[in-house]
């Protein structure tokens, strides 16, 4: 018997994330809240007979989930939400016919976006808390959808992947996780800062590429350097990979951008925060690297 | 692991050897002067120097290796030496990642 066929819901919650509609049907009122707050901009009056139904429920000692035809099962709250969760990241993901995703977390200030790209395990989510304790607004910890045509930057709110060990180093810097976080493991972005998430391009990218060393460094790389890091961090999409590149070197294009080497938590998170404000201040263009006018130009071999 | 093949280590073949780049490689310009170098078939992009992309228009048939550092020593600061061991590395990979095609031309 299928978890929808079992359920009495207690409730119905409809969504339409980026063109991916669901109803989240669930009969355990925490989890509801849970998904409320985590697509909270998504809440939509969408065709319920259409939409993909997303199953969530309690039933004895074990938690269920269900989203179309594929199903998971948690003896804890935590696992169950998190499948679910991840479960909606991919169907999401599989249904755009227009955005290009990219494995990357994403913080805003004031009215521009910053992308930290890299791959799993580099310190993506728990460099994404720290820098929202100094301000920023963490709007993902994992992946952004980008419109080809505008740049516009769509960040995909997740829950908020933190392990053991990230909680410890944020623990250590005095920050102190949510109620929500305590409960279930379950934190969305908005728990951590409610503002809007503005409509804008990225001006700052980021590139986290370990091994972590003894004193965190940020080196400028050059605007191709970073659509070849984009382009490694992105996977199938609507568009081919010449597409894609094209793209993301326009993305560069209108990007400072920089490898971050990390450090200890609190000093990465204070030399990021301020290059940040420093170019959020900048003017225009004055992050781009000139060629010598007059004379030979210097010699860069390779990169 | 031993250092990476250069074009040094090469024979010479016989007559003139050029390298041409394939004309199906994507390249993109940046504003910084920086270009992506992208092989759709293989989905391998190689990004480049504004010197390295000068080395990358040279190989247009025309240009043996050494004109192509001849070239370079004119336009870039820096010592002949360097630039040659540079281009012919560069030139290497580019060769192993398949960007380019050897062409041996009798004169």
């Amino acid at each position: 018997m299928s978890c929808a066929a079992a359920l009495q819901p207690a409730t119905e919650d409809s969504f339409c994330v980026f063109g991916f509609s669901f109803v989240l049907r669930t009969n355990h009122p925490e989890s509801r809240d849970a998904f409320v707050r985590l697509y909270r901009q998504f809440e939509s009056s969408i065709d319920a007979e259409t939409a993909i139904e997303a199953v969530f429920r309690s039933q004895g000692d074990e938690f269920r989930w269900q989203l179309g035809e594929k199903t998971g099962r948690a003896s804890d709250v935590r696992g169950a939400l998190w499948g679910l969760e991840s479960a909606l990241c991919e169907a999401t993901l599989r249904s755009q016919q227009r955005l290009i995703a990219i494995h990357a977390a994403t913080i805003y200030s004031r009215d521009s976006a910053v992308m930290l790209v890299g791959p799993s395990g580099a310190g993506k989510s728990t460099l994404s808390v720290a820098l929202s304790r100094r301000g920023f607004t963490l709007a993902t910890d994992d992946v952004a959808l980008v419109d080809p045509n505008t740049l516009t930057v769509h960040p995909i709110p997740r829950c908020v992947h933190l392990d053991r060990q990230s909680v410890l180093l944020l623990e250590a810097e005095c920050f102190h996780l949510p109620e929500t976080w305590k409960r279930f493991s379950f934190l969305a972005p908005v728990d951590l800062d409610s503002r809007p998430i503005p409509q804008c391009g990225a001006g700052l990218l980021i590139y986290i590429a370990g091994p972590r060393a003894q004193r965190s460094r940020l080196k400028p790389v050059s605007q191709s350097e970073m659509a070849a890091r984009l382009l490694s961090e992105t996977g199938q999409g609507p568009l081919t990979d010449s597409e894609n590149v094209a793209v993301f070197s326009r993305m560069s294009s209108s990007a400072a951008c920089f490898h971050l080497i990390p450090g200890s938590l609190s000093e990465t998170a204070d030399l990021v925060a301020a290059l940040i404000l420093r170019h959020q201040y900048a003017p225009a263009g004055s992050k781009v690297e000139g060629i010598e006018r007059s004379g030979k130009r210097p010699w860069r071999p390779r990169m | 692991m031993g250092p990476e093949p250069s074009l040094q280590e090469e024979s010479a073949p016989a007559g003139r050897s050029v390298l041409i780049r394939r004309v199906d490689v994507d390249v993109h310009g940046l504003p910084d002067r920086s270009r992506l170098l992208f092989d759709p078939s293989g989905r391998i992009s190689i990004p480049v120097s504004e010197s390295a992309g000068r080395i990358w228009d040279l190989c247009d048939g025309n240009h043996s290796i050494d004109q192509i550092v001849d070239d370079l020593a004119a336009t870039y600061d820096a010592e002949r030496p360097q630039i040659d061991h540079d281009a012919r590395a560069f030139l290497a990979e580019l060769e192993r990642h398949g960007f380019v095609e050897r062409q041996s031309s009798f004169q």
